[in-house]
């Protein structure tokens, strides 16, 4: 088995009282788009700062490579780029001094050439001479991406990359990254709160909630990615449940009420279960699909808070 | 990596106009100073005379380039520690309130480095700003004023400096100041390293000089032990070069005891900063 590109042991992260991240160990192989999900709180910034060295873990480590972050210090940095939160870049500089400086302190020695290169992959060029404070939040992010790639990194960590951009900013990003990933063979791990985004660019997935790992592995195992959920509402029909047990869609079936139906299946039979609605003459008001991601993300974290939640519930009833 | 690093440190504090704010305040009170001496210079040099000539014939040209650049220093060099800590405080706070000190750290430079590149570019700034202070202070008044010996008022005598005398020792007295500014910026760096504004260290850096120079000041038995343990106490140093004869040791002693503020505080920014978490 290949080494991972980047791997956490056991990371801990206290601030006083409050466990920031607890116990959370993941590996990323290379080649692979990680996806980091997590509701905003989640742990999912303060992690990806102590994979970078910005932040010190209260325990556990990171290994580079298999080189321990704490022992070999900053010099395993030049394995990644990164982008943290959002690009703060140099507003008082230009796009290209930005760069260049940046370039210049990746301990390589790299050309002009490559970084207009890059600015044409972000399509930056010929906005390079302007300075960065006059940039579009969609345009420091590209940028970001240049200055993370500058120096041709094995991983990119890329921190709510999509954050702040319009929906053409966004899907621009996401086509970026996936460039990145299929042409460049980089590996990314990217952190997002936004699930369609994860489950549009992943291949593996780690979802953490109040800073503890739900679950982690590739995406179309955790999520069945070729079916989706459907749900049905309609006007009340008392017999709604007696069509459905005796129809082809039972099996399909996740809830079914009087007024409203759940099914998980693939998109391309939507068409035929519209049909079918209308045959039975069901009084349909709205169907719509629902991500699947988010559906499973919801359910996680719903556990998860019913879980960690229970104790307090069972004190504050023996209280009573 | 050390030599990009230090380029791109000086290459940011020179692309900020902050940094020509020191450059504009010193050339400012320079040519004032300088105006206001060519205007009734003379009236202030008979001022000061009126008692000496009573015994002495004096003549010659007393109010001359050295004699002027003199008092620009006693008034001007107080002052500038507020600019170098202007550029100092802002080095890693600044940055961490920019957000620009995680792209930083994401780059392979180490901690240690980057407070060690800062520190030598906020001291390159801190010589560069004396330079100019040499050229438009010393330069231009004996362009203007000419040469001539100097005279210097001590406390309870009067020094006559002959001409050919007096170039050395401003070389001496900028650098020596050069010592003291950089123990200035050091501190300034210090506080630096633990805030995320550049408000905080400077105003603090102000407030640790402004308090020091009143204990330095202020003729107290209770702030005798301390006083000679203060770098504002060995910060005046360099108007030694201008005694007669110039006191080697006392000013050795104050450039050691500066000396020592800087590595002390030098080591204690990169001892704080390398376990802060950057959280900005």
């Amino acid at each position: 088995m290949a080494i991972p590109i980047i791997e956490a042991k056991n990371l801990t992260k206290h601030y006083g009282s409050i466990v920031a991240v607890h116990d959370l160990s993941f590996a990323i192989p290379p080649g692979v788009i990680y996806g980091f999900l997590g509701q905003n709180g989640a742990g999912k910034s303060t992690t990806m700062r102590m994979l970078l060295g910005l932040i010190h873990p209260s325990s556990g480590e990171v290994f580079i490579l298999g080189k321990s972050l704490r022992k070999e210090g900053a010099r395993l940095l030049r394995h990644i780029g990164a982008i943290i939160e959002r690009p703060d870049l140099f507003g008082y500089l230009s796009g290209w001094d930005n760069l260049r400086m940046m370039a210049n302190l990746s301990g390589q020695d790299i050309s002009d050439q490559h970084l207009h290169d890059l600015l044409k992959l972000v399509h930056l060029q010929g906005r390079e001479k302007e300075k960065v404070k006059g940039y579009s939040q969609g345009m420091k992010q590209r940028l970001g991406i240049a200055i993370a790639m500058a120096h041709n990194p094995d991983l990119l960590v890329l921190d709510e990359p999509t954050n702040g951009l319009d929906p053409q900013g966004i899907a621009q990003m996401r086509e970026l990254i996936l460039q990145l990933s299929r042409e460049f063979g980089k590996t990314v791990l990217i952190s997002s709160h936004l699930l369609y985004e994860i489950e549009q660019m992943a291949d593996q997935m780690l979802i953490i909630h109040k800073g503890r790992k739900m679950v982690e592995g590739p995406v179309h195992e955790l999520l069945h990615a070729d079916e989706t959920l459907v749900e049905v509402n309609y006007r009340p029909h008392p017999e709604m449940a007696a069509l459905v047990a005796a129809s082809q869609w039972v099996a399909l079936v996740q809830e079914v009420h009087e007024d409203r139906l759940v099914l998980k299946m693939k998109p391309a039979l939507v068409p035929e279960l519209n049909r079918w609605l209308v045959e039975k003459d069901v009084a349909v008001q709205q169907l719509s699909t629902r991500h699947s991601l988010e559906n499973y993300f919801l359910n996680l974290t719903q556990e998860q808070d019913s879980y960690v939640d229970a104790p307090a519930t069972r004190r504050t009833l023996q209280n009573l | 990596m050390w030599m990009p690093l230090l380029r791109a440190e000086l290459y940011k504090i020179f692309k900020k106009p902050r940094t020509y704010l020191g450059f504009g305040v010193i050339a400012a009170v320079t040519l004032v100073i300088q105006l206001a001496m060519y205007a009734n210079g003379q009236s202030f040099v008979d001022f000061v005379l009126q008692g000496i000539q009573e015994q002495f014939d004096v003549e010659g040209n007393i109010l001359n380039g050295y004699l002027v650049t003199y008092i620009i220093l006693n008034l001007l060099l107080a002052q500038v520690p507020l600019l170098v800590a202007l550029v100092a405080g802002d080095a890693l706070a600044g940055e961490a309130g920019a957000g620009t000190l995680r792209l930083l750290l994401t780059r392979p430079i180490g901690r240690t480095r980057l407070v060690l590149a800062k520190f030598t570019a906020s001291s390159i700034y801190a010589i560069l700003l004396l330079l100019w202070l040499a050229v438009i202070g010393l330069g231009l008044s004996l362009l203007v004023f000419g040469r001539g010996d100097m005279l210097n008022f001590t406390a309870d005598r009067l020094i006559m400096l002959l001409s050919d005398d007096i170039f050395w020792r401003y070389l001496g007295a900028f650098g020596f100041a050069a010592l003291a500014l950089i123990t200035i910026s050091t501190l300034a760096l210090f506080f630096s390293a633990m805030a995320a504004n550049a408000i905080g260290p400077i105003v603090s850096t102000m407030g640790v000089i402004i308090l020091m120079t009143i204990i330095t000041n202020l003729e107290l038995p209770l702030f005798q032990a301390i006083k000679p343990f203060l770098f504002t106490t060995h910060m005046v140093a360099w108007k030694g070069f201008f005694n007669e004869p110039v006191p080697y040791g006392a000013m050795l002693q104050s450039a050691l005891i500066m000396l020592a503020y800087i590595l002390v505080l030098l080591g204690a920014t990169i001892f704080v900063f390398k376990r802060k978490d950057i959280q900005t």
